[in-house]
C-alpha cells in the first residue's frame, strides 16, 4: 500500500539535513514496526520519495514524503504507530493513502507534483514600511534577480515566482495579494503556523513557485524584496518557516494533503 | 520548544551541525531544575566517534534510571567550532539542555585511548573549567575519568578531580549518594573528594604524595593521609546478566561509526595475549546468558530502528552460547533485512556459514590477527593461533568462494628478528599458495592478500610492562624488511601491504606508561595548539617532541629502556585483581618463548579468582580444565 505523510520539523531539528532525515524516517518505520517495502536488487533499499528538500534552518509544518507498505494497515493505525515512533521535533501531522496504480502522466508522486510553496519569513526587526514595500513590488511586472544554478547565474523574473502576499500579526492577516489561484483559507494558513517560530509574532506569508522546473527559494524572495526597498543586507536574525507544499489539481494549486487521488 | 546554543549563523557555517543540537531518538528528556544532580558525559572526541561507544550509552541509561539525577552529554567541538568558539568566546554546552558545562555538577570524561589527551584539555578549556583540579572552585564541576586508559592515569592525573578504576555499573550509586549529602551537609568540594577516596576503586590524585629517585623512577607512591586507601581496587560486575544494559540506546541522526545495535555478549578475554591490555584488565572472563541477550537484542532492535546488530567481544568463538545466538539471530531478524556482525571469530566451518549466510562473498574478507609471522614470536606474545590454522582457515574460506584475506599483524614485538619480520611476508605467500593449489577452473581469478601492519606498544598491566618498546627506527627497518620481502615473494602480485604512522605510537608509548611528569607536557602540547591528535591530519609530532626536549623528557626513559624487576611503576598502586607477580612470571615466560595454557584450559593463578565469578567459577574436571571449554586453543583470528 502507498500511503503520504505529512509532517512537521522544528526545535533544534530544523539543522538535520534531508539525508540525516530519510535515514531516520526508515529508522522510524523499523521501530512503528510498519514494514516498508523495499526495492529488488543485491541491495535492497526502502522505497521513500521525499517531495522536496527543506533549507537547514527552516521550521516547517507542511514536509510530505510518499513510501510504499508491503501490506495493508488502517490509516489511523499507521498514523499511530509511526507517530509514537517519532522523536520530539519531527512530528506526524496527516496520513493518507495513495491509490496503487497510478498513470505516470497523473504525476502524483514525489517532486514532479510540486508546483508552489508557503512560507512565513520573520524578521527579528521588520523594516516599518515593509507592507507599501510589498504593495509595490506586486504592482510591478517584472523584477529581474540574478539566480545562481548549478550551471553558472541566470536571470530570473521574481515577480512572476510570487503568487501571494499576506503580512500576519500575532493572529491577524493583511492581505496585500491574492493571485487567487490558490486553495488554502486563512484557517489552514493559520493551522500551518503552529510550528513556527516568530519574532514578535510577525511574519511575511508568501506562496512562492516551486518544483522542479522553477524554483524560488525564500531566501531568494527575501534578498530580492530587501534589495527592491533598499533595505540593504539582512542584519538581524531571521526565521523562515515552510507551511506547505502545493500542487497542480484541476486548475488550482492545492496543498498536497488535499488532493483527491 | 529546545532551541540551539548555537546561533544560527554559526551553525550554518560549520560542517554537519547536527553534532551539536541533540534531540535524537530516545534522548532522556528531563525539567533540570527538579533534579537534584545535573551529570555531563563526556567522550572527548568528535559526536561520531563518541556516539558509537557503548560504555556511555550504558552509563547514560544508568544514571538517568535514577530519579534525582539528569545525565546529559558532550563531546569535542570538531575544529571547525573548536575555531569559532575560541574566536568569539562561546562556552561549550551539553547537547540534551543546551546548557553550559559549567553548570553541571559532573563532567564526567572516558578515557578510551591515550591519544585523547589534549581533548581532554579542549573539553575543559572550552566549558571553562580550569585546567588542573588544584586551581577549581566550589563553582566548577566535578571532574570524573574512567575507561581503560584510567588504569593509568598518572599523565592526566592534574587534570581530575578524581579517576573511576573499575566497570561504571557498580558504584556511581554511592558516589552520587555520598555527593548529595555531603551537599546537604554544607561540605566543601575537598570533603566530598576525601569522602570519595573511601570507595573502592575510586581514585583522588590530589591525597597522594609521588616522589622520584634521581634516575627519574619512581621512589613512592603515598597517601597524604591515613585514611585513604594505600592500593586502589579495580571494581567488576560479578554477574552480567543481572545489571542495567540500554534497552533504548540513543539513535544518532547523522551516520556515526557504529551505527547499529551492539550487543556485549561477554566481558573479558580467556586468552592470556601477553600484548593485550584489555585481557588484563577485565578479567575474568565473564558471560552474559543467552536467554537474556536474545531479550535484550530483541527490545534494541524495537527501540531503536537500527538495520544492523553487532556482537562484542574480545574473542566472541569463547562465548559458549555462540551458535545458539548466532542462528536465533539470523533466523528471526534475516527477513526483517537486518544485519548480523560478527568481529572477532575464529576462521571455521561454523563462522564461515554463519558469514555465507549474512555477507557476500564475493565482497567480503576473510581476517586472520596472527599478530606475528613466526610461530616463535607467536609464542613470544601468547598468541595460540598456528601457521597450520590459518592455512586450514584460509583454505576453507577458498572453497567457500571468498578471494579476499586481510592479515593483522604487530611489528616491533619483544625479541623480534629480521627472520621474524620476513616471517610476515612467508606467511602471506604461503596464503596465496593455498589458493593457487585450487585447480584454475575451480577459483575465481586471483586472490588477494592485504597485510598490515601497527606497532607494538607495551602497556601498563601486561606481561610486557617490563620490556622496551622499539625506537622509531627500529621499527621502520622492520616495515622495509616486510615490504621488501614481500615484493621478494613468488606470489607478491596478489598481496598488498599497509602500515602504520610511527610518530603517533612513539608518543601513545610515552604516555602509555607514564608519570606525572607528562601532565605538563600536555598542558603545553595543548597550550602550543595541539588538539585531536588521533587524528593523523591533526596530529604534530614536531611540536610533541619540541617539547619534551624543552622539558629534558626522553623518550628512552618512558619507551626505550626494559625496566628492571623491582621499579616500582606509576599505575603499582591500583589492584585489577591480576597481580604483578603473575605479570613478571609471564614476562619471563615469553623470553623462554614458552606459551601459558588459556583460562578454560587450565587457571595460571593470575590472581582474578579473588573476583569469584566468571570463568573463575566454572566447574573444571580433574585435570583442571573448564567444563566449558570447546578444546579450542585457537581464540580469535580476526
Amino acid at each position: 500500500m502507498r500511503v503520504r505523510i505529512r509532517f512537521s520539523k522544528f526545535g533544534c531539528a530544523r539543522f538535520l539535513g534531508h539525508l540525516d532525515l530519510m535515514r531516520y524516517f526508515q529508522k522510524a518505520f523499523r521501530r512503528a514496526k510498519l514494514p516498508l517495502a523495499f526495492s529488488e536488487g543485491y541491495h535492497p533499499h526502502p522505497i521513500l520519495s521525499f517531495a522536496q528538500p527543506l533549507s537547514l534552518s527552516y521550521t516547517s509544518d507542511g514536509e510530505y514524503f510518499d513510501m510504499e507498505l508491503t501490506m495493508v494497515v488502517p490509516v489511523s493505525e499507521i498514523f499511530e504507530r509511526l507517530q509514537a515512533a517519532m522523536c520530539d521535533e519531527v512530528r506526524l501531522n496527516k496520513v493518507s493513502a495513495l491509490p496503487d496504480y497510478v498513470p505516470q502522466t497523473k504525476k502524483v508522486t514525489g517532486m514532479s507534483l510540486i508546483t508552489g510553496a508557503m512560507y512565513a519569513i520573520s524578521l527579528e526587526n521588520m523594516p516599518e514600511d515593509i507592507e507599501a514595500c510589498l504593495r509595490r513590488f506586486m504592482e510591478l511586472k517584472e523584477y529581474t534577480v540574478v539566480k545562481t544554478t548549478k550551471n553558472g547565474t541566470k536571470d530570473c523574473n521574481l515577480r512572476e515566482g510570487v503568487y501571494d502576499l499576506y503580512l500576519y500579526d500575532n493572529g491577524n492577516e493583511t492581505t496585500i495579494y491574492e493571485s487567487g489561484s490558490f486553495d488554502y483559507s486563512k484557517e489552514e494558513r493559520a493551522q500551518a503556523l503552529t510550528n513556527a517560530n516568530l519574532y514578535h509574532g510577525r511574519a511575511i506569508l508568501v506562496t512562492l513557485d516551486a518544483g522542479s522546473e522553477r524554483n524560488i527559494s525564500a531566501d531568494m524572495f527575501l534578498k530580492g524584496i530587501l534589495s527592491y526597498g533598499e533595505y540593504g543586507e539582512l542584519s538581524c536574525k531571521k526565521a523562515v518557516h515552510r507551511m506547505d507544499l502545493f500542487g497542480n489539481y484541476e486548475e488550482r494549486k492545492v496543498p498536497l494533503w488535499k488532493i483527491e487521488l | 520548544m529546545r532551541s540551539p546554543f548555537l546561533s544560527d549563523d554559526i551553525l550554518l557555517a560549520i560542517e554537519k551541525p547536527a553534532r551539536y543540537i541533540g534531540g535524537e531518538v530516545n534522548m532522556v528528556v528531563k525539567d533540570p531544575d527538579k533534579c537534584d544532580i545535573r551529570f555531563c558525559m563526556c567522550f572527548p572526541d568528535v559526536y561520531e566517534v563518541g556516539m558509537s561507544h557503548l560504555g556511555i550509552q550504558i552509563l547514560y541509561d544508568m544514571f538517568n534510571r535514577r530519579q534525582d539525577t539528569y545525565c546529559e552529554r558532550v563531546y569535542s567541538p570538531w575544529v571547525d567550532l573548536d575555531k569559532i568558539m575560541r574566536e568569539k568566546h562561546i562556552p561549550l554546552f551539553s547537547l540534551e539542555t543546551q546548557t553550559p558545562i559549567i553548570k553541571f555538577d559532573f563532567l564526567g570524561i572516558t578515557l578510551q585511548y591515550e591519544m585523547c589527551y589534549t581533548n581532554i584539555l579542549q573539553v575543559l578549556d572550552l566549558s571553562g573549567i580550569p585546567l588542573r583540579a588544584k586551581d577549581r572552585t566550589e563553582e566548577d564541576p566535578i571532574v570524573i575519568g574512567g575507561g581503560p586508559c584510567s588504569y593509568n592515569p598518572e599523565p592526566i592525573a592534574e587534570f581530575f578531580d578524581f579517576f573511576y578504576i573499575g566497570e561504571g555499573e557498580t558504584s556511581y550509586d554511592e558516589i552520587l549518594d555520598t555527593y548529595k549529602a555531603n551537599k546537604k551537609a554544607g561540605g566543601t568540594r575537598a570533603d566530598f573528594l576525601r569522602q570519595v577516596s573511601h570507595i573502592e576503586g575510586m581514585y583522588v590524585p590530589s591525597l597522594y604524595e609521588v616522589t622520584y629517585h634521581e634516575d627519574g623512577t619512581l621512589a613512592s607512591f603515598l597517601p597524604k593521609y591515613p585514611d585513604v586507601p594505600k592500593t586502589v581496587k579495580k571494581k567488576v560486575v560479578t554477574d552480567l546478566s543481572n545489571t542495567v544494559y540500554p534497552e533504548k540506546p540513543l539513535v544518532p541522526f547523522i551516520q556515526v561509526i557504529q551505527d547499529r545495535v551492539t550487543l556485549e555478549i561477554q566481558r573479558g578475554c580467556i586468552r592470556g595475549c601477553r600484548f593485550c591490555q584489555a585481557g588484563m584488565l577485565y578479567r575474568p572472563i565473564r558471560e552474559r546468558n543467552v536467554d537474556w541477550l536474545k531479550d535484550v537484542a530483541q527490545k534494541m532492535l524495537d527501540s531503536t530502528g537500527h538495520e544492523e546488530i553487532t556482537l562484542s567481544s574480545l574473542s566472541s568463538s569463547d562465548y559458549s552460547c555462540l551458535k545458539d545466538l548466532v542462528y536465533h539471530l539470523i533466523d528471526n531478524y534475516k527477513d526483517q533485512y537486518i544485519n548480523v556482525a560478527l568481529p572477532s571469530l575464529r576462521i571455521d566451518a561454523f563462522s564461515l556459514d554463519v558469514m555465507k549466510k549474512v555477507q557476500d562473498v564475493n565482497k567480503s574478507s576473510i581476517t586472520f590477527a596472527p599478530e606475528a609471522g613466526t610461530q616463535r614470536m607467536r609464542n613470544v606474545i601468547n598468541k595460540g593461533l598456528t601457521t597450520e590454522d590459518i592455512l586450514g582457515g584460509a583454505g576453507k574460506a577458498f572453497e567457500g568462494g571468498w578471494t579476499k584475506v586481510k592479515l593483522y599483524f604487530m611489528l616491533g614485538l619483544p625479541t623480534e628478528t629480521d627472520a621474524d619480520a620476513r616471517g610476515i611476508a612467508e606467511l602471506a605467500e604461503q596464503i596465496t599458495e593455498v589458493y593457487y593449489r585450487i585447480p584454475k577452473e575451480q577459483r575465481k581469478g586471483k586472490v588477494s592478500v592485504n597485510v598490515s601492519t601497527s606497532y607494538f606498544i607495551p602497556k601498563p598491566f601486561t606481561p610486557f610492562q617490563w620490556a622496551g618498546m622499539a625506537t622509531k627506527e627500529e621499527f621502520l627497518s622492520h616495515q622495509r624488511i616486510v615490504q621488501s620481502s614481500i615484493r621478494e615473494q613468488l606470489n607478491n602480485r596478489s598481496i598488498s601491504y599497509q602500515w602504520h604512522d610511527s610518530d603517533t605510537s612513539v608518543m601513545e608509548g610515552i604516555f602509555a606508561r607514564g608519570d606525572r611528569k607528562l601532565n605538563d607536557v600536555i598542558e603545553e602540547a595543548y597550550k602550543r595548539g595541539c588538539i585531536y591528535d588521533a587524528w593523523s591530519e591533526y596530529f604534530h609530532y614536531d611540536v610533541w617532541k619540541e617539547i619534551m626536549d624543552e622539558k629534558g623528557i626522553t623518550i628512552d626513559f618512558y619507551n626505550t629502556r626494559e625496566r628492571s624487576a623491582d621499579e616500582l611503576f606509576p599505575w603499582d598502586f591500583i589492584d585489577i585483581g591480576v597481580t604483578k607477580k603473575f605479570l613478571y612470571r609471564e614476562y619471563e615466560r615469553s623470553k623462554a618463548e614458552q606459551i601459558s595454557p588459556n583460562c578454560r584450559r587450565k587457571c595460571s593463578g593470575c590472581g582474578a579468582q579473588r573476583f569469584g565469578c566468571g570463568v573463575c567459577v566454572e566447574p573444571r574436571d580433574e585435570f583442571g580444565t573448564s567444563l566449558c571449554y570447546d578444546g579450542k586453543d585457537t581464540g580469535v583470528n580476526g
